[in-house]
């Protein structure tokens, strides 16, 4: 009934026998639904991780504008302050959850099992439960903006008590149960990568010649893995303190510095899982479009590795200005340094393995370039700020805004646009985009982007406070209104980006082998290219289906 | 893949099978979480949602396991192992909060503030003795003895049945003599911690009454194939492990 029986299990690619019934009947809308609501194959679970990404990228994006809108003009012009918080909190809170890490995950679900030649994940309809969790989580996020009388969180992404334990609203219940849910959903995922890692690589598939992504991808769940519940335990005490009067973190003899320590434990390991997967891709988008195998593969994955070891022990950097013990500050910030070495020995292969390459400028390699500028800055301006002196000045500034900017559009997002442009006819539709649209996407979005975000390292240096919905002094106009500026020349990149995807969906041409030159890659070679053409069965699935017809 | 060149540790193919369940089990947990925050009655429609849900993706796994086909030991095992490790950090995050508010405390636990440590004492034992039979359930299992190994099953479940019936009854002794939630520290973290841990515990035998239905009404596991008992086996252990740090930490205060 649901998806297929037994029978089927002397043909490997089992996708061909599940999908050939509802083939027959593809003009029934039903069907076609019911098989991407049951699907537990990890390339259409990858694709809806993908496009659930984008939905909330609008969101987040709209929000984003708004608030840059606010910011024009000193003074209230817009919105209500009460209006900005929920704004900006529920930016941070979707693009990072919502957008970047589901986006991330759709192309780890789609490849990582090709480029190891396993058949599916270790465990498919696991796989298939962490993707569907991400949707209520979504829906209880963004409901206080349909609902009235329920607001969305407006604590700032990080939530930090007493605020978060102030306001009695139900909208904040939902927000850390939406976290809950993505934390569960996460630590399935995780479970599922790392065991999909270690057990279902083929005979020839080996941890040290598999792809780097599949690396950054282990990396992440280890991440993931060790640092989500401790959040989880975070977000169950601030209910717990919202709901059934405990004093966890508010009160007399409360520790709102515990949720700190907590919440950053996660935190900090959470931009790298943002981050680490994005290395991943443009590792083999640099060695793709340079003609070259990457420069130091081991050095690579052993850094990977070591990054996210070392981002267990770095969270306090967050937390310089809370008056802990100056010895902890001076550690945290050691450590905090020391990621620069691994972080830098990847740059650096990068830039070797483009150093004598035969360069290839297309739009993914664009984006990879992009990439190694961005991030660049946005690392520099880290090691900054975990120098103790200097982050005591521009703690809660829009120096950290720019900071971590630079770090997650210009590194993750930035990232995923270079393998989205570099997998796409693989992934998504079988069929080229426009070369043309692509490069006009990346030029408005890496100009856009800086136009946006420098402004903010000079504001934050002159001692602008983050989210903070107004502004009266005379010097901060000038920026600010560069920044609002820059951030529609965002939007305009991603309307032609959208634009792209109607043309390459709607009279792309079609493609179906790896279209880029440069040696051949096991993720365009290795099965399939479904669940994109369910409707040409080849002989061999015809049998089959003719067997299992309903 | 051309077959005969499986990964290592895939014991069997793994065709594609649709599912519906993990879509229905997504929406029953949001229902658990969201009913908990929207109060009493809806608690009951959540959890009746997620068991319903639960139930049915329990009764698809028998078949998919029976008639299509596992993913072989190595996926299972280290799916285990790796939960169990995020696991670790839950308990550990309870533990550093636990001992964060004692470094705060002038006095701990607060004055006046009596565990039952010896009867406590004893339902460790029994949770130890509990762990105890399940490693020879397995082993027997493993050795092809299924008559000792449903009877050491079946002690099993009724020892962690005993345990978790005891810990209710303490927590109705304890909040009978003012020690609620609301308390203090110590009466929180005692039980965010105890309250996680049996929550596990109810975890574990839920596992344990599947593992008995397999057992019992399909005849699933032989010495060859018992993955599905090795896990819980793991999982079992680790909560009774847990248990020990618990009991010597809180009750003893050996720490
Ligand atoms: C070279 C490595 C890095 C170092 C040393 C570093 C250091 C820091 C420090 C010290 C802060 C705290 C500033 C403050 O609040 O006063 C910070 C904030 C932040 N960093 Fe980084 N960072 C690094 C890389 C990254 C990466 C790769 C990402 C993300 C992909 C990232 C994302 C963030 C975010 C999101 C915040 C702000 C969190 C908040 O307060 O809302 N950082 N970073
Ligand atoms: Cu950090």
């Amino acid at each position: 009934m649901l998806g297929c029986q037994k029978g089927d299990d002397n043909v490997f690619y089992g996708v061909h026998i599940c999908l050939a019934p509802m083939a027959e009947t593809s003009n029934d809308r039903a069907s076609k639904i019911r098989s991407w609501l049951t699907t537990t194959d990890h390339k259409k679970i990858g694709i809806m991780y993908w496009w659930a990404g984008v939905f909330f990228f609008i969101i987040g994006g709209i929000s984003a504008l708004l608030v840059r809108m606010e910011l024009f003009y000193p003074g209230q012009v817009l919105i209500s302050g009460g209006t900005f918080d929920q704004l900006f909190s529920l930016h941070g809170t979707v693009m990072i959850f919502l957008w970047i890490m589901p986006a991330l995950a759709g192309f780890g679900n789609y490849f990582v099992p090709l480029m190891l030649k396993a058949p599916d994940m270790a465990f498919p309809r696991v796989n298939a439960l962490s993707l569907w969790m991400i949707m209520p989580a979504g829906l209880l996020l963004t409901i206080g903006l349909v609902i009235p009388g329920i607001v969305t969180v407006n604590v700032g992404w990080t939530g930090y008590p007493p605020l978060s334990t102030l306001d009695p609203n139900i909208g904040l219940d939902f927000w850390l149960v939406a976290l809950i849910l993505l934390g569960i959903s996460s630590t399935l995922a995780s479970v599922n990568f790392l065991a999909t890692i270690f057990t279902m690589r083929a005979k020839d598939v080996g941890l040290h010649n598999m792809s780097l992504f599949c690396w950054a991808q282990m990396a992440t769940s280890l991440l993931l893995l060790f640092s989500l519940p401790v959040a989880t335990i975070a977000f169950i005490f601030l209910l717990f303190d919202r709901n059934l009067g405990t004093v966890f973190f508010t009160g007399p003899e409360s520790d709102p510095i515990l949720y700190q320590h907590l919440f950053w434990f996660f935190g900090h390991p959470e931009v790298y899982v943002l981050i680490l997967p994005a290395f991943g891709i443009i590792s083999e988008v640099i060695s793709k479009f340079s003609n070259r195998p990457i420069f130091g593969y081991h050095s690579m994955a052993y850094a990977i590795l070591a990054i996210a070891t070392l981002g267990f022990l770095v969270w306090a950097h967050h937390m310089f200005t809370t008056g802990m013990d100056p010895r902890a500050d001076i550690g945290f910030m050691i450590t905090s340094l020391i990621i620069a070495v691994p972080t830098g020995i990847k740059v650096f292969n990068w830039l070797a393995t483009m150093w004598g390459g035969i360069i290839d400028i297309k739009p993914p390699m664009l984006f990879a370039l992009g990439f190694i500028w961005l991030f660049v800055i946005g690392g520099i301006t880290g090691i900054m700020l975990a120098s103790v002196p200097f982050d005591l000045q521009v703690h809660d500034t829009y120096f950290v805004v720019a900071h971590f900017h630079y770090t997650m559009v210009g590194g993750a997002m930035f990232g995923i646009f270079a393998g989205l442009y570099y997998w796409w006819p693989r992934m998504f539709s079988g069929k080229m985009y426009s070369m043309a649209l692509s490069k006009i996407h990346f030029w408005l979005q890496f100009i856009g982007f800086n136009v946006t975000f420098f402004p903010q390292f000079i504001l934050g240096l002159q001692g602008m406070r983050r989210r903070i919905s107004d502004y009266v002094i005379p010097e901060f106009v000038g920026m600010n209104q560069a920044s609002t500026i820059g951030g529609f020349i965002i939007a305009a990149s991603i309307l032609a980006f959208f634009i792209n995807c109607w043309w390459s969906f709607t009279r792309g041409p079609t493609v179906d082998e790896d279209p880029w030159t440069g040696s051949r890659r096991i993720e365009w070679e290795e099965g399939d290219w479904g669940p994109r053409t369910p409707e040409v069965p080849t002989a061999t699935e015809a049998k089959p289906e003719a067997k299992e017809a309903p | 893949m051309a077959s005969g060149d499986h990964p290592k540790g895939l014991e069997y193919e793994l065709p594609h099978h649709g599912s519906i369940w993990p879509l229905l089990v997504a929406l029953g947990i949001t229902a658990v979480l969201v009913g908990l925050i929207l109060g009493t009655p809806w608690v009951f429609v959540g959890a009746g949602i997620f068991a319903l849900t639960g139930l049915g993706w329990l009764h698809e796994d028998r078949r998919w396991w029976n008639e299509m086909v596992g993913t072989g030991h190595a996926p299972a095992r280290w799916g285990i192992l790796l939960f169990i490790g995020s696991e670790i950090m839950i308990f550990g995050a309870l533990f550093a909060a636990y001992f964060n508010y004692r470094a705060q405390a002038p006095v701990w636990p607060p004055a006046g503030v009596e565990l039952p440590v010896v009867i406590t004492g004893i339902f460790t034992i029994i949770l130890l003795l509990s762990g105890a039979t399940m490693h020879w359930a397995h082993a027997a299992l493993r050795a092809g003895n299924k008559r000792m190994f449903k009877g050491h099953l079946l002690l099993t479940i009724l020892l962690g049945s005993i345990f978790i019936g005891g810990q209710i009854y303490e927590y109705i002794s304890l909040i009978g003599a003012g020690l609620t939630l609301t308390h203090s520290h110590f009466a929180a973290t005692f039980y965010m911690l105890t309250g996680t841990h049996g929550i596990h515990v109810i975890g574990g035998l839920i596992a344990l009454i599947v593992v008995a239905y397999r057992t019992f009404v399909h005849d699933q596991f032989t010495a060859h194939r018992h993955v599905f008992v090795e896990g819980v086996a793991i999982y079992w252990h680790f909560v009774d492990l847990v248990w020990v740090f618990v009991y010597a930490i809180i009750y003893l205060q050996w720490f």
